[in-house]
């Protein structure tokens, strides 16, 4: 049962009944037409200054007044207003019944005026953050631009749109990070499908779950997870828009639904991306092309980096029938290419021909239903990913764009040492199983099963001895998860314990020599969670969790070739620790709304590729890590017209490897290099013309970081990132009720040199502009 | 064009960046192109100091006093991108990056007791051997492509850093078209000028790096300096196995009176697919020479009960130190860890007339070697001694055999010590 609370609390109730003299009980409870206990309703003694109660699991409560006659206003989200007039005296005791008729009208809106879906998940435990699209779908970024705001989040790219990139929560990176799409955990989903590509209007919502996971997201998430909602209401609507920008920037977006009376809907979802990210690069080394020797810094822009992806995604389902409460068939089809106009983390390598090419075919299918008290969902998805590496150019580039033809006795590629057309082929198959059972409104259970496998295979075209994943490759994950939660809304906590069971297996063939490797493994996690609702308005959270990360195949197996296989390599490790509050406050014309949270990550057994020395190289499990920081974010809105909110994170990423190889490190306690430790965002603004147009300026700050460790080399000399200042504007124009609607953006106001880590410049100044259809 | 055998490192590590977003923690210089330096002492010992942590980035060090205290990178040094490669050329410090870390520069005084950077150069592939001139002004190294067998021979100029000319050279290979991952190519393991003369000792590796053939020493003559695109000559000598081991740029080291001798080791933990059935041992190539002196041999394994040489420099007049691995443990590549069996080095004193090894007092058994050649001056040579637990720095009296224990190093190693005053 759902449950909405806009109480009094009972703090105050209990004054009430301190303070005053000879005290009556009115008793009674709140049925619904069909008879059915109202939980958390809410009873208002009018002239009775902060007099109210909620309801209890049973529907009932008890008010305490003075001797006399009172009006009780009964109010409960999606329900008409009661109002009872009743004499309180000595005599005898009050037992009230009071019915609330259904609000048609008000349940149409409830998600607007009660607690809505993804309040309730931030009132969880959890350490969670969720972003609702809708504020923000008129601006022209992608889904990775609106996370990275998130207080605990630093998102390092390489570049302009569709560049790699890293996200880093509270200081677990990468692939220890899990990405989710509805649920699906999205992995080996290839390059098209990654957050930058998805513009924010095709979803409803992000959550983020730092450090602590919940079972139904079954993943081997160290770090925490991210999962991606997509509009789940069934009713039509279109969504549409295309923005163009600087860099030659184009992205147009589908997001459509129709539903019809017998509950079939269909559902589509698109997206079209495009940028020539030829931006300004300045200071860069220009190198001459047949001795290699330095010529000096030039300013240029970059001439190879273009950038396309294109998603199509069709939905056809079910919804409120007697066999299901959701079911549905997905088909996703996307591509990308990506030309490369250096390597990720050095930019003395130029490319000019360089590129990837990926293309991503799903199909997935997930079944819900609501029996009584077990809430079902199955999943299934099966999918195909190819990736394709082009390094066939015989020519040898450098920044001003000028090129040299190699000698035709050099075999060398771009990048690699051989030309080479390298194509890896993934198919996928991952299925889901969760089951909800709600013993009584306070117990309740759930149950998660994922299972995860990938087939990789390699082949090179022109590379006769490239071996990589020549021989198939797989690896499965299976995962168990468990959770038990126990609420208590009187005494106003909720708290769970889960369990996950991670088995893994992996296999590979040597091409070279036909050896078959294997390896198995299994690992438990577990952990809790617990939140405490003292006030109405204020949630106090902890959560805990074991986590692991099962090593990637190639990090496990090798590649039969110059990355040795490392079968003592054991999946990363990390106690992970959140504690916070949220104070979530509104009074008339103003509304706050502040969280914190203390984070501390103990994580052992880092998969790192070790440095060679001699010709092989291994993964090995050689790092420890601890991460403990702060993070805070307020969010105040006035009349909610003018807006303001303001995100800070500090974190201490430091090494925990007492000794390296053996030798005590020099670099033990101090700050893991080229991470940022403290950064911070804010964006403000309001709203004119009755909400049509709004105007916001952003801002992030960044803190200079060293790109090696701190306390090492000349002061004078050292490599640093310096400290970054961002302005950003958006500006917002709508008409016809949000139907139609235009908007502008500039990035990086000032022109600043922006960089990421490793000291690699992002783009200067930019105007985006974008016009959404929606219509509803 | 010729394509043979296996993407290497590098091409797997950027494969795997692209495939799997996964390695871009390792180390480069990302945008950064090596900074000019401001204010390193360029007094007393400079040194390439190796540090620990995740990081593991190479730094030019200086200090006056290396036989005391701590040498450590600490609030002083020159921030290198990477991992280097450290080789002196006279007065210049040359560093090179591997892997990713496609670059290198010059270091010297600037004539006020700072050390500046010189020039500065980008390469396709590591250069991963080098050489000097005899006049001390120009420093030869090479890029040693794994998959190709071509070799690309850099003349670099120590005024100024800067690359004067790059040369296509072969040295040795069997290329199996049919199937290439049975062709043979060269690792050199020296580049070495005497006179009008160029030689480069090589092994021949398969197309997995892996030494192969291992019980002939060969070494390939060219003109110098006008460096033909093919030996002149391959001299073989079957009284031992290859010369030189892999990273080890003294394969061949030259006397004063310009005799040349090759050390030859053939260990599988120092990179041979199979042990040399040869012994471990010295050859000579005498002054004015160009063959192999039939008359002698010093037989290293005899001499030392077993042992391998795994590094051998010159140290005036007819002696040499020397690093004997005093077992194989038989893994492959094994001497290039720091896994417990690999602490198994003991430092000697070779008089190279009259074939003598005396073990250096004093100093553990140990691991590693670097690229860069050993420093000898004033009869004492200047070591960096890995043990499994901490690294010092050793002062060698050439002459009595006996050592000094120094400073401590706050860090894995020294990778090489160098004057440039």
């Amino acid at each position: 049962m759902i449950i909405l609370r806009k109480e009094w609390n009972a703090c105050m109730l209990f004054f009430a009944v301190l303070s005053c003299s000879a005290q009556h009980n009115i008793q009674g409870i709140v049925l619904d037409q069909k008879s059915t206990p109202i939980v958390g309703a809410t009873i208002v003694v009018k002239g009775l200054k902060k007099l109210g109660v909620t309801t209890d699991f049973e529907g009932q409560f008890v008010i305490s007044v003075p001797e006399g006659s009172y009006t009780l206003e009964t109010s409960y989200i999606g329900f008409k207003k009661s109002t009872k007039t009743i004499t309180v005296s000595t005599a005898d005791p009050v037992f009230l019944t009071i019915v609330l008729q259904e609000d048609i009208e008000e349940l149409n809106s409830v998600t607007v005026r009660g607690k809505t879906e993804n309040e309730k998940k931030r009132s969880t435990g959890y350490a969670i953050n969720v972003i609702e699209a809708k504020e923000l779908k008129n601006i022209p970024t992608d889904i990775n631009q609106v996370i990275k705001s998130i207080p605990g989040i630093n998102l390092r790219e390489a570049g302009g749109l569709g560049s790699n990139f890293k996200l880093a929560l509270n200081g677990l990176a990468g692939n220890q990070v899990r990405y989710f799409i509805d649920g699906i955990p999205m992995e080996n989903f290839g390059s098209s499908l990654t957050l930058n590509n998805f513009p924010v209007n095709l979803i409803k919502s992000v959550e983020v779950y730092k450090g602590v996971v919940p079972v139904s997201l079954g993943s081997d998430a160290l770090g925490g997870a991210i999962n991606i909602i997509t509009e789940g209401k069934k009713e039509n609507y279109v969504d549409a828009s295309y923005s163009i920008g600087s860099f030659n920037t184009h992205r147009t977006a589908l997001n459509a639904q129709y539903s019809n009376a017998h509950k079939n809907y269909v559902k589509l979802i698109s997206f079209f991306n495009y940028s020539d990210n030829d931006y300004l690069m300045r200071d860069v080394p220009l190198f001459d092309l047949e001795l290699g020797n330095f010529l000096g810094n030039i300013d240029v822009n970059r001439f190879y980096d273009q950038y396309t992806s294109t998603m199509l995604s069709a939905e056809f389902g079910v919804f409120d029938k007697k066999y299901a409460d959701q079911w549905y068939v997905r088909l996703t089809s996307a591509y990308n290419k990506n030309e490369y106009q250096h390597p990720d983390n050095n930019i003395l390598r130029v490319l000019g021909e360089f590129n990837t090419e990926g293309n991503t075919i799903l199909l997935s299918t997930v079944y819900e239903k609501e029996i009584d008290k077990l809430g079902i969902k199955l999943s299934g998805l099966v999918g195909n990913v190819k990736e394709i590496n082009d390094d066939t150019s015989t020519r040898k580039y450098n920044w001003a764009g000028d090129f040299i033809e190699r000698d035709p006795s050099d075999g060398l590629g771009e990048l690699g040492v051989a030309r080479s057309l390298f194509r890896l082929t993934d198919q996928l198959i991952n299925s889901q199983a969760n089951a909800k059972y709600t013993i009584t409104d306070a117990h309740s259970l759930e149950g998660n099963y994922t299972f995860n496998y990938l087939r990789r295979k390699g082949k090179d075209d022109i590379n006769p001895v490239n071996f990589s994943f020549r021989e198939p490759s797989t690896l499965s994950k299976n995962i168990f998860g468990v959770s038990y939660t126990l609420k208590s809304i009187r005494y106003k906590y909720d708290i769970s314990f889960f369990a996950k069971q991670y088995l893994f297996s992996g296999k590979q063939k040597n091409a070279n020599t036909e050896e078959v490797t294997t390896v198995d493994f299994s690992d438990t996690g577990y952990g809790g969670v617990l939140a405490l609702n003292p006030l109405s308005y204020l949630t106090i959270k902890a959560s805990y969790e074991k986590s692991y990360r099962i090593p990637e195949s190639y990090e496990l197996l090798g590649d039969g070739l110059f990355i040795l296989p490392n079968f003592e390599l054991t999946p990363e490790e990390s106690d992970n620790i959140n504690i916070g509050g949220r104070l979530n406050t509104s009074f008339s014309f103003f509304s706050l709304v502040y969280s914190a949270n203390v984070f501390y990550r103990k994580s052992i057994d880092f998969i790192r590729l070790k440095r060679p020395e001699g010709v092989f190289s291994e993964y090995d499990n050689i790092t420890n890590v601890t991460s403990k920081g702060i993070e805070s974010g307020v969010k105040a809105s006035f009349n909610n017209k003018i807006e303001a909110q303001f995100n800070i994170t500090y974190q201490d990423i430091i090494d925990k490897d007492r000794l390296d190889e053996g030798v005590e490190n020099a670099a033990f306690d101090s700050r893991v290099p080229n991470i940022p430790y403290f950064f911070w965002n804010t964006r403000m603004g309001s709203k004119f013309f009755k909400n049509r147009l709004s105007i916001y300026w952003n801002y992030s700050f960044t803190e200079s970081f060293f790109l090696k460790t701190e306390n090492n080399g000349n002061p004078l000399d050292k490599n640093d990132i310096p400290v970054q200042h961002v302005h950003g504007i958006d500006i917002d124009y709508n008409w016809k009720q949000g139907r139609y609607n235009l908007s502008a953006s500039v990035t990086n106001l000032t022109d600043a040199l922006v960089f990421d880590n490793f000291r690699i410049q992002k783009p200067g100044r930019a105007l985006y502009l974008k016009f959404r259809y929606f219509l509803q | 064009m010729k394509q043979i055998k296996i993407t290497t490192l590098l091409a797997i590590v950027i494969l795997l960046a692209i495939t799997a977003c996964s390695s871009d923690d390792e180390t480069t210089g990302g945008g950064v192109v090596e900074p000019d330096v401001t204010g390193q002492s360029s007094k007393g010992f400079v040194m390439a100091l190796r540090t620990t942590g995740d990081n593991e980035t190479d730094y030019i060090v200086s200090k006056e006093d290396i036989m005391s205290g701590e040498i450590s990178a600490e609030g002083t040094g020159i921030e290198l991108t990477s991992w280097r490669f450290f080789y002196p050329v006279g007065k210049t410090l040359f560093s090179t990056g591997y892997s990713e870390d496609n670059q290198g520069a010059a270091y010297a005084d600037n004539g006020q007791g700072s050390i500046e950077k010189k020039g500065g150069f980008i390469f396709d592939n590591a250069l991963e051997m080098f050489g000097a001139t005899n006049d001390k002004t120009t420093l030869l190294a090479m890029e040693i492509n794994r998959e190709d067998p071509t070799r690309r021979l850099h003349f670099m100029d120590a005024q100024n850093g800067l690359v004067t000319e790059i040369k296509n050279i072969s040295i040795y290979q069997e290329i199996d078209n049919q199937d290439p991952v049975n062709s043979i190519l060269s690792w050199p393991t020296a580049l070495e000028v005497r006179g009008d003369n160029f030689f480069i000792p090589f092994h021949k590796v398969n197309t997995n790096t892996e030494s192969v053939e291992p019980d002939e020493a060969l070494v390939a003559i060219y003109p110098f300096p006008a460096v033909g695109s093919a030996p002149e000559k391959i001299i073989t000598d079957n009284r031992t196995g290859p010369i030189g081991v892999n990273g080890a740029t003294t394969g061949l080291i030259e006397t004063a009176n310009g005799d040349l001798y090759s050390f030859s080791c053939g260990a599988v933990m120092a990179g041979f697919k199979e042990a040399s059935t040869k012994p471990s041992g010295i050859l000579k190539i005498k002054s004015n020479e160009t063959e192999f002196d039939s008359d002698y041999f010093f037989n290293i394994e005899e001499a030392t009960n077993g042992g391998k040489l795994f590094s051998l420099d010159y140290a005036g007049g007819t002696k040499a130190i020397a690093r004997i691995l005093t077992s194989d443990t038989g893994e492959i590549w094994g001497a290039f860890t720091r896994k417990p069996e690999a602490f198994n080095q003991k430092l000697v004193i070779i008089d190279l007339e009259a074939k003598t090894v005396t073990d250096v007092a004093n100093v553990p058994l140990h691991a590693k070697r670097y690229t860069s050649p050993i420093l000898v001056e004033a009869g004492k040579a200047y070591v960096s001694i890995e043990t499994a637990t901490d690294a010092h720095v050793y002062q060698v009296d050439i002459e009595t055999a006996t050592s000094t224990k120094g400073a401590k190093i706050i860090g894995k190693t020294i990778k090489g010590f160098f004057r440039l005053q």
